[in-house]
C-alpha cells in the first residue's frame, strides 16, 4: 500500500496577451513531472514568441492548486528564470503556497526568480538559444 | 466395386490352398508365396508349419519363432479365442509388427509387416523432444543465474550429464589465467583458475577468440591437452568435440565434450547439437559476464561516492547516516563528508548536502561537489569564498541542478584551567534547511544562517553564524528527506520541521550516534511503507563526557573553578 500517491500534473493558459501571460500550475510540480513542466512552459513561450514577437514583459505562475513542490522543481523554475529574465520577462508567483515560499526563502531564490527584468536586449535571437544562455558568474 | 469383387476369391484361394495341400511337402498357395509380407503358418504346438517365400528369407523356419512371436502364440491358444490384437517385435535387426488370423484345425496364420522406420522416426521424435526439454531447461536454469561461476558449472554438468561423459568450460583469459570449469557424468563440478595455454590444443585459441565464429570441431584425442582431462576421470578417451561458446559479440569461451571408449562416439546429430547446446550456454554465459563487468564497474565507482564512517574528531563526536531514496541503492543525492583539521588547534570542516534529484545522476554530482570541496580544503576558514569557488565550479549552461548544503567549521576550545570544555561551529547554510541545536537542557534552537544554493545561481551569498557547545550539545544537520516524508496516521502529511524539533528535546545529551539513528528511526516509522527522498543525518556533538559528568558529582569543584 503506497498512501502517498503523485497527482496528475498539467500546465494551462490562463490569461494571454501582448504583456502579459498567465499559466496556472495543478497537480505537483517535482522530480517526475519537471520536464514535462519545461516543456509545456517552454510551448507556451514559443507559442506567445510566434503570435507577439518578443512583446511579453509578465508571466505569471499561479500556483493555486500546485500541490507540491520539490528540488527538481525548484530545478525547473531556476531554468524558467534562465530563459525569460534575458528576454525582458518577468516571473511572478501568484497564490504561491506556504511552502513554497519557506522553500524559496531556504535556498534563497525568491530575489533571483522574481528580479525584474529590464527591456528585452535582443530580440533577434531564436527562443533555443535564449533558453540555453546561461548567466555569466 | 472392381476391388471388392476380387477379394472374395483371394480368400477363397488361400483358404482352399491350405486345406488341400497339407502334406509332407512345404507348399504354400500362390497369394502367400507371393505376399510381400512374410507370412507363417504356425500349429498349435508353437511349430512353424508353413512359410512363404518372404518369411524364409527373413529367417529360417526350422530355428523356430523369435520369442516375442512365440509367447503371443502361446496366450490366444490359452484363451481359445484368435488373437487379433497387434504384437511386435525384431527379427533380424529389424522391426515388425505381427497380425494373426485364424487357420485351420488350431493353426494360426501370423502376417508380419515391418515398421522399422516407422520405429525409427518415432526414436528420432524422442530424442529430439528430449533434446529440446534439456535446451529448455538448460536455457530455464542459465538465464535465471547472473553469476559467472555459476552459469559455467550448470554448462558443465548438464553437458557431462546428457551430451558426454565428461566435460570441460574453459572461459577467456582473466589476466593471464583462464577459468576452468570441470564436470564428469554424475560426478563433482570443479572450478579453478590456471595459467594453460590454448594453443595446445588445436581449435581451442580460435573458440575463445569467439570472433569470427568458429564450427564445433573434432579433435583427435591423442592431441587432447592433460590439463583438460577432468580430475577423477580415467579411461581412454575415445572422442572429443571442441563447441565455442558464443557470446554477445564477445567470447564466452569453449565447451569441451570427452567421450570415453567404453562408450560409443559421438554422431553428427550428437555433434549438431552440441553446438545448438553451447549456443545458449553461451548466451547465458556472455550475458554473465557482461553483468559482472557492469557490476564491477558500478561498485568501484559507488566506492567513491559512498558516505564514510565518521568517528570521533579531536574530541567532537561525529556521526551520520544516509538512507538513499531507492532502497537497493547505496548512493543517492544526499553525502556529507568531515576532514579533520590536521591538529587539534585546526577546524575540522563539516559538509551536508543535498542534490536536486536522485538516484546515480544526483550521485555522480555529490561526487564532483565532494571532489572541489576536498580541493578548498585550505579554504575552508572562508565559507563565502568556498561557496563562490564551489558554485563557479558547478555552474553550467547545460542544467539549473543545484545543491544545497551546510559548512561547518568545528574546533574544540579547552576552557582554561578546569573549565569544561566548549565546541565552537561557524555554520553556514547554503540555500539549506537551518541546522538544529539541541541544547543540554532540551532546548531545540534552528540556527539562524541563511544563504543561497550553489551551482544555478550566478552569484552566491551566505551568512554565517558563530554556535558555541557545550558539554552534552548537538548540532544536527539533516536534508530535507527528514521533513519532507510523507506519512503520519492519516498517510499523506509531512514529518515537517516542527515535528522534528519537537522529538528532538529528547535527544539532549545522547552520543552524536544515538541522535542521528533516533532521527532516521522516527522518519522511518513516519514514512511507514512510503516512498522517501534521499535521507541524510549528521550530528556533531560536544560529548558528555566523564569528566564533566565526575564534575556534576562533585560539585563543590565548580566552585574553586569559578
Amino acid at each position: 500500500m503506497t498512501p502517498y500517491q503523485p497527482s496528475g500534473f498539467s500546465l494551462t493558459t490562463r490569461i494571454s496577451s501582448a504583456h502579459t501571460l498567465e499559466l496556472a500550475i495543478r497537480g505537483d510540480l517535482d522530480y517526475d513531472t519537471g520536464d514535462e513542466f519545461s516543456t509545456a512552459v517552454n510551448e507556451a513561450l514559443d507559442a506567445h514568441v510566434r503570435r507577439h514577437g518578443t512583446a511579453l514583459r509578465h508571466l505569471h505562475l499561479d500556483c493555486a492548486e500546485l500541490r507540491a513542490i520539490d528540488s527538481i522543481g525548484l530545478s525547473a523554475l531556476l531554468a524558467l528564470r534562465r530563459r525569460t529574465h534575458p528576454a525582458g520577462v518577468t516571473l511572478y508567483f501568484r497564490h504561491e503556497p506556504v511552502y513554497l515560499t519557506r522553500m524559496l526563502e531556504v535556498t534563497g531564490t525568491t530575489e533571483y526568480l522574481t528580479e525584474r527584468a529590464g527591456p528585452a536586449p535582443d530580440a533577434t535571437r531564436p527562443p533555443e538559444e535564449r533558453a540555453d544562455s546561461a548567466p555569466a558568474s | 466395386m472392381g476391388y471388392a469383387q476380387r477379394v472374395p476369391p483371394f480368400v477363397i484361394s488361400s483358404s482352399g490352398a491350405s486345406g488341400g495341400t497339407r502334406g509332407g511337402g512345404v507348399s504354400v498357395s500362390a497369394a502367400w508365396s507371393n505376399a510381400p509380407y512374410p507370412v507363417l503358418v504356425v500349429g498349435g504346438d508353437g511349430d512353424v508349419v508353413d512359410a512363404n517365400e518372404a518369411a524364409r528369407t527373413l529367417f529360417p523356419p526350422a530355428e523356430g519363432l523369435p520369442p516375442w512371436l512365440a509367447d503371443a502364440h502361446r496366450r490366444p491358444r490359452a484363451s481359445g479365442t484368435p488373437e487379433q490384437g497387434v504384437v511386435s517385435g525384431t527379427v533380424a535387426g529389424r522391426s515388425f509388427e505381427a497380425y494373426s488370423s485364424p487357420g485351420e484345425g488350431g493353426e494360426v496364420v501370423w502376417w508380419l509387416v515391418e515398421d522399422t522406420g516407422h520405429r525409427l522416426a518415432e526414436e528420432a521424435l524422442r530424442t529430439e523432444r528430449e533434446r529440446t526439454e534439456l535446451l529448455e531447461e538448460i536455457s530455464g536454469v542459465l538465464l535465471s543465474s547472473l553469476n559467472v561461476d555459476r552459469c559455467a558449472e550448470v554448462t558443465a554438468r548438464t553437458a557431462a550429464d546428457h551430451l558426454a561423459d565428461a566435460a570441460v568450460v574453459v572461459a577467456p583469459a582473466q589476466g593471464r589465467r583462464h577459468p576452468l570449469t570441470y564436470a564428469r557424468a554424475g560426478g563433482a563440478v570443479t572450478q579453478t583458475l590456471a595459467r594453460v595455454d590454448p594453443s595446445s590444443v588445436p581449435g581451442l585459441a580460435e573458440a575463445l577468440q569467439g570472433f569470427p565464429p568458429v564450427p564445433t570441431r573434432w579433435i583427435d584425442p591423442e592431441e587432447l591437452a592433460d590439463w583438460l582431462i577432468p580430475p577423477g576421470f580415467d579411461g581412454p578417451i575415445d572422442s572429443v568435440i571442441i563447441a565455442p561458446l558464443p557470446g554477445h559479440g564477445i567470447p564466452a569461451g569453449a565447451l569441451i565434450l570427452l567421450r570415453s571408449s567404453t562408450h560409443r562416439a559421438f554422431t553428427d546429430g550428437e555433434e549438431a547439437f552440441a553446438h545448438l547446446f553451447a549456443a545458449r550456454a553461451g548466451a547465458a554465459l556472455s550475458a554473465a559476464h557482461l553483468y559482472a563487468e557492469q557490476a564491477s564497474i558500478t561498485a568501484t565507482l559507488l566506492q567513491e561516492l559512498l558516505p564514510p564512517r565518521l568517528e570521533r574528531v579531536h574530541g567532537v563526536e561525529y556521526a551520520g547516516v544516509y538512507r538513499p531514496s531507492q532502497d537497493h541503492e547505496d548512493v543517492g543525492g544526499d553525502f556529507y563528508d568531515v576532514h579533520p583539521g590536521a591538529d587539534a588547534s585546526q577546524d575540522t570542516f563539516v559538509v551536508l548536502g543535498d542534490v536536486a534529484g536522485k538516484g546515480l545522476q544526483a550521485a555522480a554530482l555529490t561526487g564532483k561537489i565532494r571532489s572541489v570541496l576536498q580541493a578548498l580544503l585550505p579554504l575552508s576558514g572562508d565559507h563565502q569564498q568556498v561557496l563562490t569557488l564551489l558554485n563557479d565550479a558547478l555552474l553550467t549552461s547545460h542544467h539549473t541542478r543545484y545543491a544545497s548544503l551546510v559548512l561547518a567549521s568545528v574546533r574544540r576550545s579547552e576552557g582554561s584551567e578546569g573549565a569544561e570544555g566548549q565546541v565552537r561551529l561557524r555554520l553556514t547554510s547554503a540555500g539549506h534547511l537551518p541546522p538544529l541545536i539541541i541544547r543540554a537542557d532540551g532546548r531545540v534552537e534552528p540556527v539562524d544562517t541563511l544563504g543561497q544554493i550553489v551551482g544555478a545561481l550566478p552569484k552566491v551569498t551566505a551568512h554565517s553564524v558563530d554556535v558555541v557547545l557545550a558539554p552534552g550539545e548537538t548540532c544536527l544537520l539533516y536534508t530535507d528527506g527528514i521533513t519532507d516524508a510523507h506519512g503520519g496516521p492519516l498517510g499523506e502529511e509531512l514529518y515537517g520541521e516542527h515535528r522534528l524539533r519537537h522529538a528532538l528535546r529528547e535527544c539532549a545529551r545522547m552520543p552524536a550516534k544515538a541522535v542521528v539513528e533516533h532521527v532516521q528511526m522516527l522518519a522511518a516509522q513516519w514514512l511507514g511503507g512510503g516512498r522517501h527522498d534521499d535521507m541524510a543525518t549528521l550530528a556533531i556533538t560536544n560529548p558528555a563526557t566523564g569528566r564533566s559528568t565526575r564534575r556534576t558529582a562533585h560539585g563543590h569543584d565548580t566552585g574553586t573553578t569559578a
